[in-house]
Formats: structure tokens, C-alpha cells, sequence
């Protein structure tokens, strides 16, 4: 078995917890209010909660193949070759999603910060450091993001209560006005960043008590909704629906209006803070199923060998993949959703129908033969 | 160890590219701007007019003290730039300065009138692009050019742009005014049905020079000098006023904040002026502290002056056989300040018809400044985004064209006053010879 270490629920929780926000915060509120304008907090709201739905298949996969990951569960249920496929298009997946992570990472920084620093710059670095984290293995990852979990979620507060003065509840009235089909269109994003729970299923395996993993699952569902309902609604509140969506990343220039008496100001580090920390987490997250992954679908015994050349793989395609910030944020409103969906959603259901089917299958044999 | 000497190069490479920052500006290559006054000349090529203010370094290195001195001047210096964009008139600019134009500090952006005729679009799309400039800087509109307000001589502070600042926040608690922060003006101008506005910084001559109505405004000046005298709780009108008058060496000109642009869409439609600014503010809820002076029921000729402390608005919006109509509610509150007549005004009739005297007030201002904004067509209440959460559907029906059909709208203005508290008197001093 390739990963030796073993993470409590808690700690998987959290880090799902940071897989779904950290990216999501950033990019998020700007899409989906371009979608839903005054209703973008009910699509984030929703959206989100959608994740439910993936936790609750790759849970029941789990149940059904205890201590196996995904990969290796996809061997089990579609056959030697055909499951091959599906769980290298899974590392596949994972891998690409790493490298749009690392790219908005890269690109946010050269935006706001660093306007003269080259992309690759941030993007290395990254996975570099990303690249160590998954050498470490699921258990430093899980132990670091324990003391970044506090770093994240307490900056945001603190971002939220001090914007708190220039709040408008105007903004979000009426409610609804336009029916539910914009909440419905903003609500795909979401949707897709809740979606990346799909990385539970390769961690589960991996918990002390993997029965848990559900609950684990499900909080960090949850802690989700509220942090980027919360972050979203705050945005709109101080920008107004159409101002937000025509900006690129909203929480940062929402961050900039903060100025309580003149002294607390400037909390652009803050941002700063949690995005590279979260972002960190994220992409170690999806670097670390990617390698174990490949590892599983090859039989390897090890992973670790992998880990330097898949990040090569990372780091090539967060440069080239996309031209620049306009392609990336097209790819992420328009195209990213649906990609998404095939993983996170039709994929593990495709497993689960094909487990039920021969699990009952199997059943009548098994009754055949006794009877 | 042999794995530690085989790492060390390794360790130790970082080092050579870490130890500086890649492209560093020392603070003293930077040209720190404190405000920027844009002015737009139409009908020529090269229309923008930028001036930074930026701060002299060495009005800054020389300690405040040498700076406040007045011997070394003003603590900073103008640069101007004119160019085809801001963005080129900017870089013009840097053509004049030996530093590094930096406008992270930037506080006020000073629009030009014709600027703001032009349109806002062109400023606000520079502010949130540049990486330097804030959301929170203030905006405000100039009559005529914006640049000479930075061009003119500090009073108390230590810079013009100080000096405007501090206006700019002296306002919010006297209501003469009310400022704007850049995101704000973009919240409104991307709202439906509502319009922005900012606050007009002026450049009049000073009072002694305007002779013909010196005398009058000087009284008025002196009671509205008197009346904030009290609010401060120790002191009596006549001493302010006798201060305000005894003002050494007066200077040629007068910098006052005082009244609103009003913007239809993003480009200028005209001003309000301070009353109806008040009227303005009243119906926005934003009122704060404001002398009002009504005359006196009981003693005709003789005056009440009475300090708002707060307001609570209601719009509702009515909407009747297709006829979009108003009804505001207004509260108002407000403490008895001073007044000129002998009677005891603190008797509950009394103050119940001062009541009544302070809502009429209250109403007329009110009306001035509607009249004034549906003469210009400019929406800055928001009347439109009321109506579009209070009842979307007629709002959406009208669509486009809610500028000209907020012009003839109907508006019912229903004020009630309570006058609370008569201040240290319960009654005045009867003058016994």
C-alpha cells in the first residue's frame, strides 16, 4: 500500500474544508454574480449544498468497497481494463484541476500584487511546494493544514465584521425577480467547487475511522456554504450585484475598501495570507490523488517516485494551458462546470449503478447456488 | 553528514536570489501623491489635465514641526500632465518628476467640471484598474477647474489636501455635505434607478470681498457660528462668532465644501446647492447635525434655532392604475439650540407647535431639493431602486425610461418633528433691569 500514515476524521474534514473554499473565494463571488446578479448568495447557497449529493456516492462507494480508494475501487467494479481507464481519466482529472488551481493562484498574484513578476515565478513555486507536501505524504498535509484551517478562517472573519460598516442590504432586493433560472445558472460554479469533494473519495481509505468520513464530509460541506455564502454576500453587500461581477477578484478589492478611522486599513496581506496558504493546501490536496493515483492504477508500491515528474506535468500545463486571465476565467464559467460535473458527479455514479447491479447480480448467484 | 555537504549547495543557491527583493523601490525613489485633480478641456486633442499633489520630501524629513513652519513652503508640490487619457496625462506627469509616481496614499481624486460633464465612466475605469489606487479614495466634483483648489494655500493643516480631508470629514457630522468613496459612486451608478453624487468643493473669494452681500451673509454666518457654539455645550453664540471675526490677515480666497453635484447616469447634471443638499440628505435618511431656524410663532421677526441630531426616512413606493407615485416619511429629531424671543418655549404646547414650524421646515427643504432634482432628472435618493425592490414588476416596465419619467413623478412628503431636549435652559434668563 502506498500511503503508510492515517488522518482522523477532523483532519480530513478540514481538509475538504480547504479544498472547497480556498480557491472558490476568490473567483467565485465575481462569476456568479455576472450569472444570478441580486441572487448570487441563494446560487452560492445552493450550488454548494449540491456537493452533497457526490459526498453521498463516493460514502456509499466507500461502504461498499472498505479500505479500497477510488482508484482502485473502479478496478473492482468495471474490470481490470475498463476500470484502468476510468481511474487514469480520474488522475487525469485531478492533475488538470491542479494545474487551473495553480494557474489562478499565479495569475491572482501578478494581478494584485506582483505586476511585474513573471507567472512562472508563483506557479514553481507552488508546486514545488506542493510537490514536498505530497512527498510527506496525507499526513503532513493533513497536520499543516491544521494550523493554515485557523489562518484562513479567521482572516476572512476578520475581513467580513470590519466591512460590515459600509454594508448596503439594499443590494440584494428584490429577491428573485428575474425567476430561478439566473440563481440556477449562477449555481453551476458553485456546484463545481463543492464538487471537488470527489477528493474524499481517495482519502477515505486513509481515516482512522473511515465510517466517519461522511460526517467529515458533510461539515466541511457545510462550513462551506457558510463561509462562502458569508463572503459572497458580503461583496455584494459593499459593491452591489453588477459592480462585483465585472470585477476579476472581487474579495481583494473588497478588502481594500475596509478603513476603520483610518487605522484599521489595508488588509491586503490578509488576503494575501489565505490565499496562498489555502491555495497551498488545495493543490497539495489534488497533487497528492493525482500521485497516488497514478501509483494505484500501475500497481506501484510506492508513489513518491512519481511526485517530482507529475509536478513537472503541473507546472507545464499551468502555463500553457491558458493564454491569459480572460481564457481562464471563461474556462472556469463556461466549461469548467460541466467538466466538473463528469467527475464529480457521472463518473461515481456510473460506479455506484455498476456496483449495485453486480452486487445484486452477484446476490441471486449466491442464491442460485445455495438454493 | 555526506548527505547534509551534498544538500548545502542546494541550500545555499536560494540565497544568491532571495537576499533582495527582484524589483524593489526604495521609499525615497517614490513620488508619494497625495491627491490628484483631474480636468477635462473639450474640443481639443489632448483634453485631460492631470496635477498630482505630491508630498515634498523634504517638508517630510525635516520633521513636522519645519513643515508647519511656513518657511519652507507648502509640504507639496504640483506636477501637471496633459495627454489624450488620464492614463497618458499621468505618465506625462511623470515626465516632470524625478521619482516614481506612487498612489497607493492617494486619498481625494478632484473632478473638473467639465470632467464630470464628460463622464464618470472614464474616472472610475482608471481608479479600479490601477493597481495602486484605492476604492475608498474620495471623490469630489470642482465648478471649474479642479486644479486650482490644489493650487491654493493650507489654513490649519499641514497640505491642501489635508485641508480638504478634513473638510470632507468635518461634513459628515454638519451635513453640509455628503462624501463619496469611489466604490460608493460605482454601487449607485450600477444600480438601477439610482444616480450618484459628490460633494462640490468650492473656490470663492472671501467674504469681505463679495461687499453687496458681505454684510447679510456674515450675520447668517455668525448665527449658524453661534449655533454650533452651543452644541459644544460651553460656549455662547456671541463668543464664536466674535472669534470667526477677528481672523487675522484674511486670505484672498475661501475653500468651502458645501452642496452636491447631482449625476445623471455617470455624466453631471448640475449642483445642489446647500439647502438643497439638506433637502437632499433628508430624504436620503442621512441626515447627522444641522441648524435649522424657523421663526418663532409666538414673537414674529424673532428666530428658533433648532439642532437636528437624527433622522429616520421611509420611501414607499405607490403604484395605482399604472400611476407611479411616492409617499416619504420623514422624522425628524432635534434639540432647541437657541432662540431670540423671551417667551418659555418649554411648555408642551409650545413645543408641539414648534413641532409643526420644524416639520414645515423640514418639508420645504425638502421640496427644494426634489424640485431641484426632477428640474435636472437625476435620481440620487434612488427613487427607482425603491421602486424596483418595492415592486419590481412596474419598475421593469417602464425599463429605460426612468429618467424622464422620474422628472414628473409624484411625490407626497409627510415630515413629523420632535423636538426633544431645550438644552442647559429649561427656559430662557429673564433680563430683569
Amino acid at each position: 500500500m502506498p500511503e503508510k500514515g492515517k488522518i482522523s476524521p477532523r483532519q480530513a474534514g478540514e481538509l475538504m474544508f480547504i479544498t472547497t473554499t480556498s480557491a472558490a473565494i476568490l473567483l467565485m463571488p465575481a462569476i456568479t454574480a455576472e450569472a444570478a446578479g441580486r441572487d448570487a448568495w441563494l446560487s452560492v447557497m445552493a450550488g454548494t449544498m449540491s456537493g452533497f449529493v457526490p459526498l453521498a456516492i463516493i460514502t456509499w462507494l466507500s461502504s461498499r468497497h472498505p479500505g479500497r480508494t477510488l482508484f482502485q475501487y473502479c478496478e473492482d467494479i468495471l474490470g481490470r481494463i475498463p476500470g484502468k481507464a476510468v481511474a487514469l481519466s480520474f488522475v487525469w482529472f485531478f492533475l488538470h484541476v491542479n494545474a487551473i488551481i495553480v494557474r489562478q493562484f499565479g495569475d491572482f498574484l501578478a494581478t494584485a500584487f506582483l505586476p511585474e513578476t513573471p507567472l512562472s515565478v508563483f506557479n514553481f513555486s507552488l508546486v514545488l511546494l506542493a510537490a514536498l507536501a505530497t512527498h510527506y505524504g496525507l499526513e503532513t498535509i493533513a497536520r499543516a493544514n491544521e494550523f493554515i484551517i485557523l489562518l484562513v478562517v479567521s482572516s476572512l472573519l476578520t475581513i467580513v465584521t470590519l466591512s460590515v460598516v459600509h454594508w448596503d442590504p439594499r443590494t440584494f432586493f428584490p429577491i428573485m425577480a428575474e425567476g430561478a433560472g439566473p440563481v440556477f445558472r449562477g449555481a453551476l460554479l458553485p456546484a463545481y467547487f463543492s464538487g471537488q469533494i470527489i477528493t474524499l473519495a481517495v482519502i477515505l481509505p486513509y481515516l482512522t475511522r473511515p465510517g466517519q468520513g461522511v460526517f467529515s464530509g458533510a461539515a466541511a460541506l457545510l462550513g462551506t456554504v457558510i463561509i462562502l455564502t458569508t463572503g459572497v454576500i458580503a461583496v455584494q453587500a459593499v459593491f452591489g450585484p453588477e459592480f462585483t461581477a465585472a470585477m476579476r477578484f472581487p474579495i481583494h478589492l473588497f478588502v481594500r475598501t475596509i478603513n476603520i478611522g483610518d487605522v484599521l486599513t489595508r488588509f491586503e496581506p490578509l488576503v494575501m495570507v489565505t490565499w496562498v496558504a489555502g491555495v497551498f493546501v488545495k493543490a497539495s490536496v489534488f497533487y497528492y490523488c493525482a500521485a497516488l493515483g497514478l501509483a494505484q492504477v500501475f500497481g506501484l508500491g510506492e508513489y513518491r517516485p512519481l511526485v517530482l515528474s507529475l509536478g513537472v506535468i503541473i507546472a507545464a500545463f499551468s502555463i500553457t494551458l491558458f493564454a491569459d486571465v480572460t481564457e481562464l476565467t471563461f474556462f472556469l464559467a463556461r466549461v469548467g462546470p460541466f467538466y466538473g460535473y463528469l467527475y464529480s458527479l457521472g463518473l461515481p455514479l456510473l460506479l455506484l449503478a455498476v456496483s449495485l447491479i453486480r452486487g445484486l447480480l452477484a446476490g441471486r448467484q449466491e442464491e442460485k447456488q445455495d438454493g | 553528514m555526506g548527505r547534509l555537504r551534498f544538500l548545502l549547495p542546494f541550500l545555499l543557491f536560494p540565497l544568491l536570489l532571495l537576499s533582495g527583493c527582484w524589483s524593489r523601490v526604495e521609499i525615497n525613489k517614490l513620488a508619494i501623491v497625495k491627491a490628484i485633480a483631474i480636468d477635462y478641456l473639450p474640443g481639443r486633442r489632448a483634453p485631460y489635465i492631470v496635477t498630482l499633489a505630491v508630498i515634498r520630501p523634504a517638508a517630510v524629513a525635516g520633521g513636522g514641526d519645519a513643515a508647519a513652519g511656513g518657511e519652507g513652503g507648502s509640504p507639496t508640490r504640483l506636477f501637471t500632465g496633459v495627454g489624450a487619457t488620464i492614463d497618458l496625462a499621468l505618465a506625462r506627469a511623470g515626465f516632470n518628476i524625478s521619482r516614481r509616481i506612487f498612489l497607493s496614499h492617494n486619498e481625494v481624486v478632484l473632478l473638473g467640471e467639465e470632467t464630470a460633464r464628460h463622464g464618470l465612466h472614464h474616472i472610475t475605469d482608471f481608479i479600479i484598474r490601477n493597481p495602486e489606487m484605492r476604492l475608498t479614495n474620495l471623490l469630489l466634483v470642482v465648478p471649474g477647474m479642479a486644479h486650482e483648489i490644489l493650487a491654493q494655500g493650507e489654513r490649519l493643516e499641514a497640505g491642501i489636501t489635508d485641508e480638504i480631508i478634513g473638510l470632507l470629514e468635518q461634513s459628515r457630522e454638519t451635513s453640509e455635505a455628503h462624501p463619496q468613496e469611489t466604490f460608493l459612486v460605482l454601487r449607485r451608478l450600477s444600480t438601477p434607478g439610482f444616480d450618484p453624487h459628490m460633494p462640490v468643493l468650492k473656490l470663492g473669494p472671501h467674504l469681505s470681498r463679495v461687499i453687496p452681500e458681505f454684510e447679510r451673509e456674515k450675520r447668517e454666518l455668525q448665527e449658524r457660528a453661534g449655533g454650533s457654539g452651543q452644541e459644544g455645550k460651553n460656549g455662547g453664540g456671541g463668543q464664536g462668532g466674535g472669534e470667526s471675526g477677528s481672523a487675522e490677515a484674511a486670505p484672498q480666497t475661501e475653500l468651502t465644501l458645501a452642496g452636491t453635484a447631482a449625476f445623471c447616469g455617470d455624466r453631471l447634471a448640475g449642483y445642489l446647492n446647500e439647502i438643497e443638499t439638506r433637502g437632499f440628505l433628508w430624504l436620503a435618511g442621512e441626515m447627522r447635525a444641522a441648524i435649522i431656524t424657523i421663526s418663532d410663532p409666538q414673537a414674529p421677526g424673532e428666530k428658533i434655532n433648532i439642532l437636528i441630531t437624527g433622522n429616520i426616512t421611509k420611501i414607499k413606493p405607490m403604484v395605482k392604475e399604472g400611476r407611479i407615485s411616492f409617499r416619504v416619511e420623514i422624522a425628524a429629531e432635534g434639540d432647541l439650540a437657541s432662540q431670540g424671543s423671551h417667551t418659555n418655549l418649554a411648555t408642551p404646547e409650545k413645543i408641539s407647535g414648534l413641532n409643526s414650524a420644524l416639520a414645515g421646515a423640514v418639508k420645504a427643504e425638502t421640496k427644494k431639493a426634489l424640485a431641484k432634482m426632477q428640474e435636472l432628472g437625476t435620481d440620487i435618493v434612488g427613487f427607482g431602486a425603491i421602486l424596483n425592490r418595492g415592486n419590481h414588476k412596474a419598475f421593469k416596465a417602464i425599463g429605460d425610461r426612468w429618467p424622464e419619467v422620474f422628472r414628473e413623478i409624484k411625490v407626497d412628503i409627510h415630515v413629523t418633528a420632535n423636538i426633544r431636549r431645550t438644552g442647559q435652559l429649561s427656559r430662557p434668563v429673564r433680563i430683569i433691569r
